[in-house]
């Protein structure tokens, strides 16, 4: 489980140049970003597969909208 | 993830070696047949958690869950969850959350006087301030504790928000990078 592959990865320069800003506004390498993002689309895929949705609230909790993915 | 941690054995006042390890159905099963009778028959506030449960409801690539293990018996269970909440200290950075913890009722003052290892959920805590550490999260660490834990938590040096309306009014708590720092130095993991 520990053991690590290391690849390489073909970015666009909106691509790393989101992958650097996110990277630096959570004070976190590139390689932790990319290991989170994917965490976090296992997650949407699992629970996508389960038939469950997905809502995001408005700040004012006046609206909910349902993200299609 | 698997380490070796120390805890102490009160009967002769020695610090031993305890495995922490991802939960599998033999801690599950330690839980069923040692902690459960145990636990029910008592007051303590998390007798009705059902480890079972949350290991099948909670296998996600977001969720973590490991058991301390001493000769051969589970002495504690955790479960982390490692993407989805937020620091309130460093606001929007992200931390890992300690969904749940428990050491086994034989581990407890309040159940056997005197207990039979002392650190337990100190070793747990201290590994999930590691895995914090590991992730690039810097050691931050939040959680909401059940009332007679507060104390514990608070003795640790964490934060208390107070009670959270969203989390049956239980307090929220988070430790800061700094005392995250203080706490992994003080405690050897291999």
């Amino acid at each position: 489980m520990n053991k690590k592959t290391l690849i390489s990865l073909n970015l666009s320069s909106s691509e790393l140049d989101l992958l650097t800003e996110l990277s630096e506004k959570k004070e976190m390498s590139k390689s932790a970003i990319l290991r989170q993002a994917l965490r976090m689309m296992a997650v949407l895929e699992q629970r996508i597969e389960r038939g469950e949705k997905f809502y995001v609230e408005s700040l004012d909790k006046e609206k909910s909208e349902v993200l299609l993915f | 993830m698997k380490a070796s941690v120390k805890i102490f054995r009160v009967q002769d006042q020695q610090p031993v070696n305890a495995d922490l390890l991802p939960i599998s159905d033999k801690h599950l099963a330690d839980f069923e047949t040692y902690w459960r009778p145990r636990l029910q028959a008592s007051n303590e506030q998390d007798r009705h958690w059902e480890w079972k449960k949350k290991a099948s409801v909670l296998r996600a690539p977001n969720y973590e869950l490991y058991a301390l293990e001493c000769d051969s018996i589970t002495q504690g269970l955790m479960i982390l969850e490692i993407d989805c909440h937020r620091s309130r200290l460093k606001e929007g950075k992200s931390l890992v959350y300690l969904d749940f913890l428990a050491v086994a009722p034989w581990n407890r003052p309040p159940l056997q006087q005197p207990p039979m290892y002392k650190a337990v959920g100190s070793a747990l805590l201290t590994f999930a301030i590691g895995r914090s550490i590991d992730l690039e999260y810097k050691g931050r660490l939040g959680l909401h504790s059940l009332p007679k834990a507060t104390g514990f938590y608070e003795k640790l040096k964490m934060i208390n928000f107070g009670p959270d309306a969203s989390k049956q009014d239980l307090n929220y708590l988070e430790l800061s990078e700094q005392e995250a720092f203080k706490i992994v130095n003080k405690m050897v993991i291999t």
